[in-house]
């Protein structure tokens, strides 16, 4: 089973990621806080990071920053609802991380009917987080 | 010139970016649960309907008190009338005492007439009030009060809540501020911002006094009488 992390404070967003990413066949973990998030992510235990920018204790980006410096593989889907975060996340990644934008879809994300540990969302998550 | 010219954009940018932030954070939450409604039981088919529409009812306020702010910038704003400042706020704690549960008292009222909105002022008031309620346990004082002088008029709102840093007290009035602690639920942020826009329409301003670990007090003070147009 895929593991996946969710750094998100808002609790009704969580909410539906928790609950429309476990009907997917994965095993999620929500955390509210940039520094949770690290520290679980270090852990080596999550295949997958979604992270919203938005988070109280630190800047998302700062986050994303911190965890490239001990890992560059985990794919991280980010979540933002402010067109000014795209750039501050773009710029520190340079020209070999590839950032798409889309918006936040369970129709696109996984498949409409309940499949355990479908491929196809953790490939997408690969082109949108890994470097 | 050019500098306030860049300033005022760039207010209005960081603006709309808070606005579009504050719109799709709901949008984002009602598509999300909608999307997977077919998956859940009944029961909690039902809880995504209350959800849904709680977070419908939270756009139309925030949509309808992003409209008061721009409005509060118009001529017609205020339906200006002579009131007497006690009996003003005499009605404010008739509205206030149904708000919450908590131990409402006029510590000081003077009398005098006022040229103002009573409608807006009142408004600002039991915004004040709402905030008093939010940062207070049941049963606990909160105090209305109004001083008329010979020019000015101050309406005020004072709570033993927690109190406001003072680093804190400087942002508190900007629009979609929330303090540490305070989530979307409790509020849409514009709150103040309102309190603020309807004292400048009247010509005056909002202040807020406050003591961490004693409580806070907000006043609005406007002149007496409507500044010459």
């Amino acid at each position: 089973v895929k593991r996946i992390l969710i750094a998100e404070d808002e609790p009704r967003i969580a909410s539906f990621l928790e609950k429309g990413l476990r009907a997917r066949g994965y095993a999620t973990t929500t955390c509210e806080t940039g520094t949770d998030a690290l520290e679980l992510a270090g852990t080596g235990e999550f295949d997958l990071l979604v992270l919203d920018l938005g988070l109280p204790d630190r800047d998302g980006s700062h986050v994303l920053r911190e965890l490239r410096q001990h890992d560059r593989r985990m794919p991280v889907i980010i979540l933002t609802a402010r067109d000014s975060e795209h750039d501050t996340v773009h710029r520190p990644r340079g020209r070999r991380g590839r950032l798409r934008h889309q918006t936040v879809s369970f129709r696109r994300v996984g498949c409409a009917h309940p499949r355990p540990a479908a491929r196809r969302p953790s490939a997408r998550a690969d082109r949108i987080g890994r470097r | 010139m050019l500098d306030r010219l860049q300033a005022s954009f760039a207010d209005q940018r960081h603006f709309l970016d808070d606005v579009g932030h504050e719109l799709r954070t709901p949008l984002t939450i009602v598509r999300g649960h909608l999307e997977l409604l077919e998956e859940g039981t009944p029961q909690e088919r039902e809880r995504t309907r209350d959800l849904v529409l709680d977070e419908l009812d939270r756009m139309t306020r925030l949509v309808n008190e992003l409209l008061t702010l721009a409005q509060s910038a118009r001529p017609d704003f205020l339906r200006r009338t002579d009131i007497d400042a006690g009996e003003l706020l005499g009605r404010v704690q008739e509205k206030a005492v149904v708000l919450a549960d908590r131990d409402w008292r006029i510590s000081a009222a003077s009398t005098g007439p006022v040229n103002c909105d009573p409608q807006r002022i009142t408004q600002a008031l039991l915004q004040l009030a709402a905030n008093a309620v939010r940062h207070t346990e049941p049963g606990k004082l909160i105090e209305l009060g109004c001083r008329v002088d010979a020019d000015s008029a101050r309406f005020w709102v004072r709570d033993q809540g927690s109190g406001i840093e003072p680093a804190e007290r400087e942002r508190i009035f900007q629009r979609f501020y929330r303090s540490a602690g305070q989530s979307r639920s409790s509020g849409s942020g514009l709150g103040l911002s309102i309190v603020a826009a309807i004292a400048a329409a009247h010509g005056g301003r909002a202040e807020v006094e406050s003591e961490p670990g004693f409580g806070s007090t907000f006043s609005v003070v406007i002149p007496r009488m409507a500044p010459a147009a």
